[in-house]
């Protein structure tokens, strides 16, 4: 897994011209003239996207080369088979509007009920979400009446069934909800008398504004987990986003350390990311000489955060292995709603005491009720930030074979250039429909397990 | 042979994941066991007939236009866990199991309505209670209400009972089947019967003019 990051990239740039398709398909459907000629424009871009992709096998040699990757593949890679089409795909976008007829995922709910349990970021969270949801049609009762402060929190219509991409619709939140509570982090003093918003005192506003967003991200972070990490991995780098490169990614894996949930693949998209650094640089055009946080101000940063959000509320290296636990179950195609209690192997040791009993082969008084064995086939409940996380390693974890299937399946003859194309999209619904029920399931799984 | 509730725990736990029994999420297994059967709740999902001004569905219409007919007449509804759906007296929709199922191959099942809510009227399948070896994916109901007052069903409450029968293993397992169109569903679909083979023969058979045998 050397090009890790290139595969994600290329992945979620394959993912956004499957959900841009089917969102054309679904709002122009009609045979009027203007949804036929936005349709045929539409088709015609992404078929030569698809083309770029599929017809051109040697491009992608690289990203299944055995060496480390290095700066010489942004220009020759990235740029190429990523960025460009991104670009594009991007360019299609305006025309996608929410239509009325679109509900509003109730899913979503949940994932901030779990996120920002906090009733006042909650509150943040309503707002932010009630604009675009009642444009959705979504139904008072399923969104709690707001405030008449509306603050719009835009949610792309492609993301709407994309769970994986729901963490993102936080960070607009978080950013405003940092820049109110900027004060109070101020507050926080550590020892030595150091305050991480002292470094920000007598800046610019521009570098107040970078010190905001800095801590908002890491606010995220402490509250989602990897998953968060992930998301901001691939929309930083797609977004050719200088800041987030050169000051809020290394912030983001130190928290990640310092909070104790690095997650092995982290690790791999964070050394990769280190080894091309120098070719996004120039990229992202970034000549900034300014010298990058050290592990101190890092360190000081992060006992800022941790002191404003309670334990209770951040993800941590529970979460991780819960949602560790999940990844084998949706790599099956199964529902991650739930974990056993017991392992299999308990089950069915406390089975086979039963039927010994039954055998006469142990006494009476041994014999377990078989309520006991019935108990210990209870699942508890995953939580949607772990449902959401497992997520993310799952697709981790597939990046290499679905990539390499779909080129195995693009080099045969005669095959048209949307078909590699749209076996990909075919996986990834699958998944978004999984991740989708288990969300629904799991809140009425913690409904009834409730007294 | 109908498998008790031992030997369904023997298949939910088997060590060969081939010969494994999947029902998640198993929320209240005390509760859920009978002693040939495991109860399945409620999903969130529903999908409920609108009142529509189409006289009939049109088999014979290009299945394009016919999914986005399918798509006018049927109304999506999910529910939040505290929220009822009401079902009212006559009225027919269809839901899913919250349970997401997986019968392995030499294992069939039976999904049938539970007579706590028989009792009230509900009826959870039409005539389609039977599930293949092979099926994954979340069950379908077919409810309707034969009483003469509306039933609130909230999601999670268990309607349904499954039970699971012994079978020699098929090789022609429900997910590897050449016309599915349901395998694999994590949430309430509606039917797709238009989509059966039968329909693009009788349409080519009517563009081409067949004439009736006989």
């Amino acid at each position: 897994m050397q090009r890790i990051l290139h595969k994600l990239l290329l992945w979620h740039t394959m993912e956004r011209w499957g959900r841009t398709q089917h969102a054309f398909q679904q709002q122009f459907a009609s045979n009027t003239l203007a949804h036929k000629a936005i349709r045929s424009d539409a088709d015609t871009r992404l078929n030569t996207i698809a083309t770029l992709w599929t017809r051109e096998p040697a491009l992608h040699t690289t990203l299944f080369a055995d060496k480390p990757a290095d700066s010489s593949d942004i220009h020759g890679y990235l740029e190429q088979a990523v960025y460009g089409p991104y670009k594009m795909i991007a360019s299609l976008t305006p025309w996608l509007q929410p239509t009325p007829a679109t509900p509003i995922s109730p899913e979503l709910t949940l994932l901030w009920d779990d996120a920002l349990p906090n009733d006042e970021v909650l509150a943040l969270g309503y707002r932010a979400l009630w604009p675009v949801a009642q444009q959705l049609g979504a139904s008072t009762s399923t969104i709690a009446p707001l405030s008449s402060q509306m603050v719009l929190e835009p949610i792309s219509v492609l993301d709407l069934d994309a769970p994986l991409q729901w963490l993102g619709s936080l960070g607009g939140m978080a950013a405003r909800w940092a820049a109110e509570e900027i004060e109070k982090a101020g507050l926080v003093v550590l020892p030595g008398g150091k305050s991480f918003l002292s470094r920000f005192r007598s800046a610019t506003q521009t570098e107040a504004d970078q010190g905001q967003r800095l801590l908002a991200e890491c606010w995220l972070l402490a509250r989602l987990g990897p998953a968060y990490y992930i998301l901001a991995l691939q929309q930083g780098l797609l977004a050719k986003d200088a800041d987030w490169l050169t000051t809020i990614e290394p912030a983001l894996f130190h928290g990640l350390g310092y909070l104790n949930i690095l997650e092995p693949q982290c690790i791999l998209l964070h050394e990769t990311l280190d080894r091309i650094r120098p070719g996004l640089n120039s990229l992202f055009k970034i000549s900034d000489t300014t010298p990058p946080m050290g592990s101190d101000d890092h360190h000081l940063l992060w006992k800022t955060v941790e002191a404003q959000i309670p334990e209770t509320q951040r993800f941590t290296d529970r979460h991780l292995e819960r949602a560790q636990q999940l990844v084998p179950a949706l790599l099956d195609n199964r529902l991650i709603a739930a974990r056993p209690l017991y392992p299999m192997d308990a089950v069915r040791e406390k089975l086979e005491g039963i039927y010994q009993a039954d055998r006469g082969e142990l006494t009476t008084s041994n014999r377990d009720d078989v309520y006991t064995v019935l108990n210990q086939t209870t699942e508890l409940p995953a939580t949607p930030r772990e449902i959401i996380t497992a997520g993310w390693l799952t697709t981790l974890h597939q990046l290499d074979d679905q990539l390499a299937e779909m080129f195995t399946t693009a080099a045969q003859p005669n095959t048209p250039a949307m078909t590699p194309l749209n076996l990909l999209s075919g996986y990834r619904q699958q998944q978004d429909y999984l991740l989708i029920k288990s969300l629904e399931t799991t809140s009425v799984h913690q409904v009834l397990l409730s007294r | 042979m109908i498998l008790n509730e031992c030997q369904i725990i023997e298949r939910l736990t088997h060590a060969d994941p081939d010969k494994r029994l999947v029902v998640t999420p198993l929320i209240r297994p005390e509760e859920q066991f009978g002693p040939t059967s495991l109860d399945l709740r409620l999903g969130t999902d529903f999908q409920v007939m609108r009142r529509s001004n189409v006289t009939h569905m049109d088999v014979m219409k290009p299945t394009e236009a016919l999914t986005r007919e399918m798509q006018g007449v049927w109304r999506e509804l999910k529910l939040p866990p505290t929220e009822p759906f009401v079902l009212h007296p006559g009225e027919f929709a269809l839901a899913s199991t919250l349970e997401f199922v997986r019968i392995p191959l030499d294992l069939a099942a039976r999904l049938e309505g539970r007579s706590t809510w028989g009792r009230l009227g509900l009826q959870i399948h039409a005539t389609a209670g039977f599930v293949d070896p092979g099926f994954e994916g979340a069950l379908t109901f077919e409810l309707s209400n034969v009483s003469m007052v509306p039933l609130q069903l909230y999601p999670g409450v268990r309607v349904s009972q499954i039970c699971f029968f012994h079978t020699t293993a098929t090789g022609l397992p429900y997910n590897k089947k050449r016309f599915t169109k349901y395998s694999g569903k994590t949430t309430t679909a509606s039917s797709a019967f238009f989509k059966d083979p039968e329909y693009a023969r009788i349409r080519n058979a009517q563009q081409r003019g067949t004439q009736p045998i006989g």
